[in-house]
């Protein structure tokens, strides 16, 4: 199971969708002017990006916010990052945001990232070697480095960890966090935290999960609608000549044909059991 | 800038110079006083404000943030976080002095709650009015927090205090203002700083001083985040003050016995009790108590060796200056620990709710507990389940329980995610339920109680349990003979990911989880610190006074009726008549339990009975309340203490209700002490509060009834004799007011000691002289003169008159030549001391 998931995430990775880079960084001078920022580096692939982002097309640099009252020992959300494997309360989904969402995110929220050797981290001096392999766990495969991106109120105090950035020597892509459904049944949707749209109709999902997550969808078995939500079953197959289940994935749907998917979306439609079959079979 | 240092620190060493200023004006004007109280001195001191505080800040995590960014930034770690910390403290000492001016002249009003400060801060420019309660303050950075606090733990003065303290006073002339020009760059990252209020309207003072330094806390916390102060907003280290809550890094302490806190008994000033076992050696073994009822038995085991005890750890622990340091340190560490306690139980039951549902649970747990090779662990479950769940009455956890379901969602502003403490507690009660009635079939497979290993029961049950001795005798556990290893589970964490091996393990860990979740929750305010906190860490009598424990008069009182506590309404207990005999030897001035009574060897049991057999029926009987501080009440209301043909014999525990509290106030003779505020609610809190009674019987009924005995009956000319008592120091209060200025005066004519002959004068703040009527001469002559005595003899005109009877003195002051003849009339001790002093008789030497 974790093979195909990472197999797939390898594949997100590997589209080349995304050539740019995200780093996290900061600048301090020795009076304590102090700045910290996402440098986005753009390659002329997706020059666009950066240029809708801050008007440059190979480079921008977007501010972020420094928390205030966070870095203490009686946050539960710092303790889960920090002190404890963030793997136990958090797990990533395995699609990435969509850059216009991205770019969305970028230009309207307050946040912080946090790297593995974030300067704040007072919890655990000591840990990180073990928090650097603990964040990247986050983004499924190996890669080079695993930022996490936290949001901030309007007061400057950490509110949810919402993101994770993946980079590998191809470029980086944000991977969505959720609660980890081992951890707690609260769902906590994480496209309203972050509070951009992430609209399929259900007609381009199978194109759209075809592209992106490079398998074959094999059919859309079933369209329902109820409660203006559409549920649909997809049948996958994909290269290893493992097929998996079809199984219900809730698309929900509203009247103007737009839509988002469930945040279970992909827990429910890629983790479902594998059903080997033969390399012919066809499902009907 | 001598004088001004100067009285500062004298303030530091006095518990109450301020009170004495008029005095001091009297005389001249290089003239303060040294106020020095015994310990039940300081006891009387602490309902009145303070009016010298501490506000001491521990630095470090701020300081590593500070190291860790310059090393990632290049920068060089010690300059850049000598920068940062120098504009913390400049920060603390600007906002603190700002706020304790503005609540003098009136541009801060006094308030209460958080929600006031930002209108009220907003009037702060306005002008300034008139000053309410002092005319000035000072400020100066303490190096040696120690001297200011030995003082305190005095049992009465002899040389070798006075001339420490003479040492201390030439020390801490050195110290410095908080002028911000003064405050370094230094690595320093434990600064304490001490503000003395010069107070000039006491009366005032008195009424509001609390309520000052309430709204001065509030306020601090307020301006951190929003100043308005250009110099602080504008400077760009002020957001590293912000990453972290102020409330962690700052804390207040009285410089003195006088409070920060209005005292009062309530659960938050109760763990100032466990704030200060933080000075203990061996903090691994510390454990919050876990109710109201084991803290008020923890603070009457404290006992007059608690002053040493601070006193040694503050020494020997941490070296002369670093104790402050070292508190913080334990402070927050333990604090962390106490935090984790919450997360974890967060996620033991979120996760379990959210990887099993409720019905395979409970099967899991039946399969599991049916299959004999779980008989013992499934044991060992129910044993601590049922600690927590008995439904015996006055049952110490199941009050906790209660207080739990109906406080615990203060503690959910902590929890961001997973369940809620009332969704963990619903959770509990449904397996509870389960458990309860698993454990009743459990019961008939009973193994040997031999067969269960001390060792394996969970810490949490085990430090309970080592609390009441006479239990842990009772139930025959297996002796903690070698220390109790914490066993390491080798088995694979495999029923809940990472977190329990088993369905049984899962629950034991859910049972240790609200365990912990309770005592978190009774002292959430002090170890999670959402407030600035004043504990009144080193005034150890604080929480028994509060909550009418203590008196620190009732020795004098004593003397007056006998120890009575009758009229209390008696919960009987269903048993009498038990061989069980006192002895009394306990001090009159403590509460004590029966456990206390037990290991103090006071009690005595018939030794027909089986020792073990009484201590079972007892601690069923008395249940929790056998550690539970209690008064000791004896039948007769003439009790004649020193009857030789007495005995006592025990007539089982009785609870006050609140109604006899009410008439049980405590009255002191002088009028100095009462009890704290009465209403309502305080009355509630010491509803608990029991006696354990006891009833004269003749010795002759009692060796017709024990006759076994005869060599147990305790013979009551054993009663503790009150006379004896009543000129003790060490438990009277009292109170020394000694003249700096004699005290230097004298350590520097000694070869830098202080002599024994001269501790009886110094001690009534007298100059040392030859004898007491010289040193009642020089000082009736400085207060009348204003003039500096530099030598004195006496002279007797009637050679009737005894050795040390004068009538008349020779004096000469410094700066003048002429010898002043006074005529004075002194004999003895100086009772009947009189001297007129007229202004012709110093006139000719005052122009100098």
């Amino acid at each position: 199971m974790k093979n195909i998931i990472s197999i797939f995430a390898l594949l997100v990775l590997s589209l080349e969708l995304n050539a740019f880079e995200i780093k996290s960084k900061f600048s301090t001078q020795m009076t304590g002017e102090f700045e910290k920022f996402l440098e986005i580096s753009c390659t002329a692939k997706d020059k666009n990006f950066c240029n809708q982002l801050c008007a440059n097309d190979l480079i921008c640099k977007v501010p972020e916010v420094l928390c205030e009252d966070c870095i203490t020992e009686s946050s539960q959300l710092m303790h889960s990052v920090f002190v404890d494997d963030v793997n136990l309360t958090y797990k990533a989904d395995i699609m990435f945001i969509e850059n216009n969402q991205l770019l969305g995110f970028l230009k309207n929220r307050k946040f912080m990232s946090m790297p593995y050797d974030f300067f704040l981290n007072k919890f655990s001096f000591n840990r990180k070697e073990i928090l650097k392999k603990e964040f990247e766990k986050l983004c499924y495969i190996n890669i080079e480095s695993a930022t996490l991106i936290l949001t901030v109120d309007d007061k400057n105090a950490a509110s949810q960890i919402v993101g994770v950035i993946c980079k590998d020597s191809e470029g980086s892509v944000v991977l969505p966090i959720n609660l980890n459904p081992e951890f707690t049944k609260q769902q906590t949707d994480f496209w309203q935290i972050l509070n951009v749209e992430i609209g399929y109709q259900i007609a381009p999902l199978k194109l759209k999960m075809s592209t992106e997550l490079g398998i074959a969808i094999k059919e859309i078995a079933k369209e329902s609608v109820k409660d203006s939500a559409a549920t649909i079953e997809i049948s996958i197959e994909e290269p290893a000549q493992e097929l998996i289940k079809p199984t219900a994935c809730r698309v929900k749907q509203f009247s103007d044909g737009t839509g988002f998917a469930d945040n279970d979306y992909y827990h429910q439609c890629i983790k479902p059991k594998i059903v080997r079959k033969k390399k012919n079979s066809r499902r009907k | 800038m001598n004088k001004h240092v100067l009285k500062t620190v004298l303030c530091a060493f006095a518990i109450n110079c301020l009170s004495l200023t008029s005095m001091a004006d009297n005389l001249s004007a290089e003239q303060n006083w040294l106020r020095i109280g015994n310990s039940p001195q300081c006891a009387v001191d602490m309902k009145q404000p303070t009016d010298s505080i501490f506000v001491t800040a521990a630095l470090k995590d701020y300081g590593s943030i500070l190291v860790d960014l310059a090393k990632q930034s290049n920068l060089d770690p010690g300059l850049f976080a000598g920068e940062g910390l120098k504009f913390y403290k400049t920060k603390m000492t600007t906002l603190a002095q700002i706020i304790i001016d503005g609540l003098n002249n009136g541009t801060l009003n006094l308030i209460t709650q958080k929600s006031q400060a930002q209108n009220e801060w907003l009037k702060l420019n306005e002008s300034a009015g008139s000053n309410k309660y002092f005319e000035k303050t000072n400020c100066t950075q303490v190096n040696e927090i120690n001297s200011y606090y030995s003082p305190l733990f005095l049992r009465g003065l002899n040389k070798e205090v006075l001339t420490e303290m003479a040492e201390k006073f030439i020390v801490a002339k050195t110290q410095t203002n908080c002028d911000v020009k003064n405050i370094k760059n230094d690595l320093d990252l434990y600064p304490v700083y001490n503000y003395d209020l010069k107070i000039t309207d006491q009366k005032k003072w008195q009424t509001n001083g609390f309520e000052f330094w309430t709204s001065f806390k509030i306020y601090f916390s307020y301006a951190w985040r929003n100043s308005k102060n250009a110099m602080i907003i504008n400077h760009p280290m002020n957001k590293w003050t912000l990453v972290s809550p102020m409330e962690e890094q700052i804390l207040l302490l009285s410089n003195g016995c006088k409070s920060i806190e209005r005292p009062e008994c309530n659960s938050d000033f109760l763990s100032s009790a466990e704030l200060r076992n933080l000075f203990t050696t061996d903090r691994s073994k510390l454990e919050l108590t876990s109710s109201t009822l084991e803290m008020k038995d923890l603070i009457m085991d404290n006992n007059d060796k608690t002053d040493q005890r601070i006193q040694d750890n503050m020494k020997i622990k941490s070296g002369d200056q670093k104790w402050i340091s070292d508190f913080q340190k334990s402070y927050l560490g333990f604090s962390t620990n106490q935090i984790d306690n919450l997360f974890k139980a967060n996620k033991l039951f979120s996760s379990m709710t959210a990887q099993k549902n409720n019905l395979q649970i409970s099967q899991d747990l039946t399969i599991e507990m049916s299959r004999p090779e779980n008989f013992e662990e499934a044991h060992y479950l129910c044993t601590e389940h049922r600690l927590l769940t008995q439904e015996q009455p006055l049952n110490v956890y199941k009050f906790d329980l209660d207080n739990l379901k109906t406080n615990g969602s203060k503690m959910d502003g902590y929890l961001k995610f997973g369940m809620t403490v009332s969704d963990i507690l619903t959770s509990y009660t449904e397996s509870s339920r389960l458990l309860t009635s698993l454990c009743e079939k459990l019961d008939q497979n009973q193994k040997n109680q031999s067969d269960y290993k001390w060792n394996n029961y969970r810490p949490w049950y085990k430090s309970f349990l080592s609390r009441y001795q006479i239990i842990t005798a009772a139930i025959e556990v297996e002796k903690q003979e070698s220390p109790p290893e914490t066993l390491i589970d080798l088995r694979p964490m495999a029923y809940l990911k990472d977190q329990c091996a088993t369905a049984i393990d899962c629950h034991r860990k859910m049972t240790e989880s609200i365990v912990h979740l309770n005592k978190l929750l009774i002292h959430s305010r002090t170890f999670l610190r959402s407030d600035i906190q004043s504990p009144p860490l080193f005034n150890e009598r604080a929480e028994k006074i509060a909550c009418g424990m203590y008196d620190p008069f009732e020795v004098s009182r004593l003397n007056k009726k006998n120890l009575i506590a009758g009229g209390a309404t008696a919960l009987a207990f269903g048993f009498t008549n038990l061989p069980i005999y006192l002895d009394i030897q306990y001090k009159p001035k403590e509460l004590i339990s029966f456990n206390k009574l037990v290991q103090d060897r006071q009690i005595k049991f018939d030794p027909q009975f089986s020792k073990d057999k009484i201590s079972k029926t007892i601690s069923l009987s008395l249940g929790s309340f056998i550690n539970v501080p209690c008064s000791v009440s004896i039948s007769e209301t003439d009790v004649n203490l020193s009857d030789v043909n007495s005995s006592y014999v025990f007539r089982g525990l009785g609870i006050n209700t609140c109604q006899a509290k009410k008439n049980q106030t405590i009255e002191s003779p002088t009028g100095a002490i009462d009890v704290f505020k009465k209403d309502p609610k305080s009355d509630m809190q010491v509803c608990g509060q029991c006696t354990l009674n006891f009833e004269k019987i003749s010795i002759l009924d009692s060796f017709k009834n024990f006759w076994i005995l005869r060599p147990f009956i305790i013979i009551a000319d054993k009663l503790i004799k009150y006379q004896s008592i009543k000129n003790d120091d060490t438990i009277n209060p009292r109170q020394f007011n000694v003249s700096t200025k004699y005290l230097l005066e004298t350590y520097k004519k000694n070869n830098n000691t202080i002599p024994e002959k001269c501790v009886p004068m110094l001690s009534r703040g007298l100059s040392c002289q030859s004898n007491i009527c010289e040193s009642l001469a020089v000082k009736e002559f400085e207060i009348k003169s204003g003039l500096s005595v530099e030598n004195i003899e006496l002279g007797k005109s009637k050679i009737e008159s005894g050795t040390d009877s004068f009538d008349s003195a020779w004096i000469s002051v410094k700066g003048c030549d002429k010898k002043m003849k006074m005529t004075l009339n002194c004999s003895g001790n100086g009772d009947s001391f009189w001297m007129p002093v007229a202004e012709r008789e110093y006139k000719q030497c005052k122009g100098n």
